[in-house]
């Protein structure tokens, strides 16, 4: 067995890039409009290959996530495997959606880990924005498609399907 | 080999556990402080990231910089050459205020103000969340970067820094929702604080009794009561002042004189503590 297996590597990296897609807005016009992009990544993984990713990565990725992102840690980790498990639980029937349908369930679920993630926040301070968050829930869906041809390709080259 | 139990815990159960674990997490992180050593060690890995995503715009920087006409840069020289000038002249005046100042402050048996010594420093990223208004910047602990320190660009304070790493750290804007500053009005010295709204453009002076005498146009400057960030620099401009005689308070909004959204280079200032208390103390002077 390889010390590092080409799936495993191919996950690290798609997360990596996620991490990047999230610091990238220069100013808070367009933040408002920026996907979830490790979020999307996370429950791509954990929806197609539940063996592979599941809650616990994912609370981890979210703990990356507040630590790139300057959270108190804990706050994305919180919103990521609770809102990731809800996916594990709609996979088997996300899987054979058409790409649009999954793209409404995309929405649901990402609107999920934000409302999560608006509420963890408010054990530390008091955010402002109620409902200005679920904008980037809509963003997310509309990315959706890219991203699951883009994961897709990358799962196939890996042979993960 | 094929695990024996195919089943673990159930799905929400897990989810459970490390939601409870995450929210211990958070009241540990913010409450207790514990994780620090968690989280310096995970944003050395980090770190890099931030660098290799700002490296398109510091190189459209330096491209801007190093191709430039060389009508251009006479031009430019000149105008800086005549904006020397004007400072130079203008500074001229300021040291003799300065020594003036020192004398009167002598009289009234208060310590002398000492000035801070200023370092450049580059934004490298923002926080992607609007709820949460915080940059960070390309300095950090080895730069002598210490938690507290006032951050400033050329037109006015900017915030405060809340978390130090080696070689970068996070500063949070004055427009954050969670952030308040002492300022006193310029004209006047009317004290107040100033909080931030979470909107770039709009602070909010706190309990600021109906009759005070704040006008649209007055300049907020830091008091240095806070004992945070030192006295009489440039915070906001009061933009709206409402009076309703049914509220026991004027409600009074100022616009930040920095330029929290655009500026690239900002400014961090050090200064010791017991020049921030000396001036803490005199802040009625």
């Amino acid at each position: 067995m390889a010390v590092i297996k080409g799936e495993n590597s191919s996950i690290v990296i798609s997360f990596v890039l996620a991490y990047g897609l999230t610091l990238i807005p220069y100013n808070w016009e367009w933040a408002i409009w920026m996907p979830q992009w490790v979020f999307i990544t996370s429950m791509f993984w954990a929806i197609y290959f539940p063996l592979k990713h599941g809650v616990g990565w994912a609370w981890f990725a979210g703990l990356w996530l507040d630590v790139v992102v300057g959270y108190p840690l804990g706050v994305n980790a919180f919103a990521m495997a609770i809102s990731v498990a809800l996916a594990i639980f709609i996979g088997p029937r996300f899987r054979i959606y058409s790409v649009w349908l999954q793209t409404w369930m995309v929405f649901v679920l990402a609107a999920a880990c934000s409302l999560l993630t608006f509420w963890a926040k408010n054990i530390y301070s008091m955010p402002h924005s109620g409902l200005e968050s679920l904008w980037t829930a809509l963003t997310s869906a509309l990315v959706w498609p890219l991203i699951y041809a883009y994961l897709r390709v990358v799962a196939r080259i890996f042979h993960l399907i | 080999m094929k695990p024996l139990f195919l089943k673990g815990p159930s799905l929400f159960a897990r989810a459970l556990v490390f939601g409870l674990i995450a929210l211990f997490l958070i009241i540990a992180d913010y409450r207790m402080g514990w994780t620090a050593p968690v989280r310096a060690a995970m944003s050395s890995v980090v770190s890099p990231l931030y660098h290799i995503i700002d490296a398109p715009a510091a190189i459209s920087e330096w491209w801007r910089v190093t191709v430039v006409s060389r009508g251009d840069l006479q031009r430019s020289n000149e105008s800086l050459r005549n904006e020397v000038l004007v400072l130079r002249t203008m500074a001229q005046r300021l040291a003799v205020l300065e020594a003036e100042n020192a004398q009167l402050r002598e009289l009234l048996n208060s310590s002398a103000q000492v000035k801070g010594r200023l370092q450049v420093a580059e934004l490298i990223a923002i926080s992607p969340d609007p709820d949460y208004h915080t940059v960070v910047i390309n300095r950090g602990g080895d730069d002598g970067v210490y938690l507290g320190q006032a951050v400033l660009d050329a037109s006015g304070l900017m915030g405060q820094i809340v978390e130090v790493q080696a070689s970068f750290s996070r500063a949070i804007l004055i427009s954050d929702a969670s952030h308040a500053i002492p300022v006193e009005v310029n004209r006047n010295g009317v004290r107040s604080v100033l909080r931030g709204l979470g909107r770039l453009d709009t602070l909010e002076l706190l309990h600021v009794p109906a009759t005070t005498d704040i006008q649209v146009g007055d300049i907020l400057v830091s008091s240095g009561l806070g004992q945070r960030f030192p006295r009489g620099y440039p915070v906001a401009t009061v933009t709206s002042v409402t009076t309703d005689p049914g509220k026991p308070f004027a409600s009074i909004t100022a616009m930040p004189t920095a330029a929290l959204n655009r500026s690239r280079y900002v400014l961090l200032l050090f200064a010791t503590q017991s020049v921030l208390q000396a001036e803490a103390a005199n802040g009625g002077n």
